[in-house]
């Protein structure tokens, strides 16, 4: 046997509120006839716990760490703060008990959730519909995983011969304010050589296709949560090596289209900012993010047909966009944009 | 930029000028047994160095086309670097590579090799890695002969970067081991051409400051550096890898750019790639990425479609290459840094947290704080979060 040390890090999407909606049946998925196979949160962490424990017993080398992803922050529920200050022993020198996990990941799911009560109580702003927003801090939970391995890696000496391998669980929707730190997290375990598997229960997430994609892991989505054991165990037990003898689903293919900073559309063909690479849909004058004007190239100007209709779009955005304005908030914006406009006008009309 | 270099960071005086200096003394034991180095002092080096550099907003030039040029003359086979000069270079310059694309995902490499009084161009601009790489592993062979061309390596790459886009920053980066350079005409000629093409040159020297590699890069608005060690080299290699501020104003556009999708046809219908057209080994597959207005298929990105050049031009990339440098747009703002035990002392209402939120083991007597979420990191995650993540973990919106 190889002494090869594993760790596989577990992301578990904990959000009350994508739970609750499920187990009411409002959560169903697209194309198939609905099925009334509800099953509670607790039968999914049993099937999550199954994996761990199947994981963890393969291999004496193997060890695991599991994240929670809840809808205002991320928390570590194994293992568990004080094992980890107490002990000087390294991840694979603990032989606990199966029990013990369980313990530890009860202790940390009961803090969670009380935790996210009393904010709730506390900030009585239940209404606001932030606080109760269905997307699941999976970037944040994958940003303590990597702090965890990089961690780990500085620690020990033998670090550096172990591999690492992120197992995401998601169940909740994609979130766009989420993408950025996404995507940060997905190129820094890219860079490190992490592979991302990932599992989205019931439907596709675009977010999660990339990062398998781009890390070489396997993206599954699963149709029927009753199965969620066999599904984990089949697919996301193997390591890499074993995955290659192996059928595996099919790799999808994976929408890489941008979405562009005005109207957050995907775009096929659109302009970007040669400063700071914002994308835009249709040509503007000023770059909204770098506040950039742009030299007019006349070729450009004939070959946008819509490029007229496109402005009186765009000042409406400048309008309510100049006050949100990350860079300078200025007003500026919009006083040079007055003038650009008539500059435009005119070569247009010499164009024509 | 070399006297800085020689004189300490407070400047305490040049070096010789200091006490000796008792090296065995920063070897300490932790709490746990094992040896710890200065390993503490360093971190905090790298600390304030990220402090000093993150200026956020300042419009830097994403778009860059580099020429490397390395100096294969015979001084490059001194052994001062280990094994020797050239191969310790030709390491780095790989390592380089690799961050330089990923720090800016659409820009080109190309790399010239001087040696026996000439300049020859062993790659021309390419926009990957890989390709980059494998030109540079031919380097040894050929070995180190004669002397170096300052004129001659400038001209050659100014020919090449003449015609890149004016919206993108042209730069020359030498690395350069001889004191000598051999020139066949008037150098100041062919800076004076440079400039006009607003040209950056920047020089890493190998040995000791030379008047004229200070005149060129004072001239080109480049920074020139001379190595201490090797692993001075890599940091400055790294921070040439970093995007610099955007000085020509006015040459800012509008790319037009693609973003094409992956399909993958049935089993039937193979096609034929663009991208390997020309090297005469073509290939049958059923995949690849399709151009959204002439539909041409290219295996890999970016790369600039080789039909629509005709029409208007479009760069293919992929949403990823992008948000690859938008770190460099939102910067993460360095945390506070928080020393617990004078909180302790002051006031008890604060109440101390033991583990470090990021990776949970125990966190020593100072701590750092994110502005925003108010929760407290090590300093191991500190750097890492600054340095590699970019974002942090318990916020996770950079922008807000």
């Amino acid at each position: 046997m190889n002494n090869e040390k594993n760790l596989l890090i577990v992301i578990l999407d904990t959000n009350p509120i994508w739970w609750g909606l499920q187990n009411s049946g409002s959560i169903q998925q697209e194309d198939q006839v609905p099925i009334h196979d509800n099953i509670t949160f607790s039968d999914c962490l049993s099937g999550v716990m199954g994996f761990i424990n199947a994981y963890k017993t393969m291999n004496q080398n193997n060890s695991v760490c599991l994240i929670a992803a809840h809808n205002t922050r991320a928390e570590y529920l194994y293992p568990a703060k004080s094992k980890l200050a107490d002990n000087n022993q390294t991840p694979w020198e603990r032989y606990e008990q199966i029990s013990d996990i369980y313990e530890s990941v009860k202790e940390g799911l009961k803090n969670l959730s009380q935790q996210h009560l009393e904010n709730l109580s506390d900030a009585k702003e239940v209404k606001n519909k932030d606080n109760l927003s269905n997307d699941s801090m999976i970037s944040s939970a994958m940003g303590l995983g990597l702090c965890f391995i990089n961690r780990i890696q500085r620690k020990y000496i033998f670090a550096e011969s172990v591999k690492y391998r992120f197992v995401v669980i998601k169940a909740s929707d994609d979130s766009s304010n989420q993408y950025m730190s996404f995507m940060n997290m997905i190129f820094s375990a890219e860079k490190s050589n992490i592979i991302i598997d990932s599992c989205a229960l019931l439907h596709d997430s675009s977010l999660l296709q990339q990062a398998s994609n781009l890390t070489n892991g396997v993206y599954f989505r699963v149709p029927q949560l009753n199965g969620l054991l066999s599904y984990l165990l089949w697919l996301y037990l193997p390591d890499e090596q074993t995955r290659n003898m192996l059928v595996y689903p099919p790799k999808t293919d994976v929408d890489y289209r941008a979405a562009c900073f005005c109207h957050h559309k995907l775009i096929d063909v659109g302009y970007v900012c040669s400063v700071c690479l914002s994308v835009f849909c249709t040509f503007t004058p000023i770059c909204t993010t770098c506040n950039c004007n742009f030299r007019f190239d006349v070729n450009m100007l004939k070959k946008a047909n819509s490029l007229k209709q496109g402005l009186m779009v765009n000042k409406l955005q400048y309008a309510s966009k100049s006050k949100s304005d990350p860079i300078n908030g200025s007003n500026k914006n919009l006083d040079s944009m007055d003038t650009g406009d008539i500059n435009l006008n005119n070569s247009i009309e010499m164009i024509e | 930029m070399n006297m800085n270099n020689l004189l300490n960071e407070e400047n305490e005086g040049y070096i010789w000028e200091g006490d000796y200096e008792q090296t065995w003394k920063d070897i300490q034991e932790d709490e746990t047994g094992t040896l710890r180095t200065a390993t503490d002092n360093i971190s905090y080096q790298a600390r304030k160095r990220q402090l000093l550099e993150k200026q956020s907003h300042i419009r830097l030039s994403m778009m860059r086309h580099m020429f490397v040029v390395i100096d294969a003359s015979s001084c490059m086979n001194d052994k001062d670097l280990k094994p020797n000069r050239l191969i310790c270079v030709q390491r780095q310059v790989e390592k380089f590579a690799y961050s330089f694309f990923d720090q800016n995902p659409i820009s080109q490499l190309g790399l010239i090799v001087t040696r026996n009084k000439s300049a020859e161009k062993v790659s021309d601009l390419v926009g990957h890695p890989k390709k980059f790489v494998d030109k540079i592993q031919g380097l040894k062979e050929k070995g180190c002969q004669g002397e170096p061309s300052l004129q001659n390596s400038l001209e050659l790459s100014l020919a090449s970067l003449k015609h890149v886009k004016s919206h993108s920053s042209r730069e020359i980066l030498i690395i350069l081991g001889s004191m000598t350079t051999c020139d066949p005409g008037d150098i100041f000629a062919a800076i004076n051409e440079c400039k006009k093409y607003k040209i950056r040159c920047s020089i890493i020297g190998l040995s000791a400051e030379i008047h004229i590699c200070k005149r060129i890069c004072s001239e080109l608005e480049g920074i020139y550096s001379v190595i201490l060690d090797e692993l001075h080299l890599n940091d400055l290699f790294q921070r040439v890898a970093f995007p610099l501020p955007n000085s020509d104003n006015g040459a800012q556009t509008l790319m037009r750019m693609g973003f094409p999708q992956h399909k993958i046809l049935k089993p039937e219908e193979v096609s034929m790639c663009l991208c390997h057209m020309e090297t005469n080994e073509t290939r049958f597959s059923n995949g690849g990425y399709f151009c959204p207005i002439c539909d041409s298929k290219y295996c890999e990105l970016p790369i600039e479609c080789k039909v629509c050049v005709f029409v208007q031009g479009l760069t293919l990339v992929m949403a990823p290459h992008l948000a690859r440098s938008y770190h460099h747009l939102f910067p993460l703002d360095p945390f506070v840094e928080v020393n617990f035990e004078k909180q302790d002392a002051n006031s008890d209402s604060t109440v101390r947290p033991e583990n470090c939120t990021g990776c949970q083991f125990f966190m020593n007597k100072n701590g750092f704080q994110c502005n925003f979420c108010k929760r407290s990191y090590c300093i191991e995650c500190d750097i890492f979060i600054h340095e590699t993540l970019h974002s942090c973990p318990s916020c996770t919106n950079p922008i807000n």
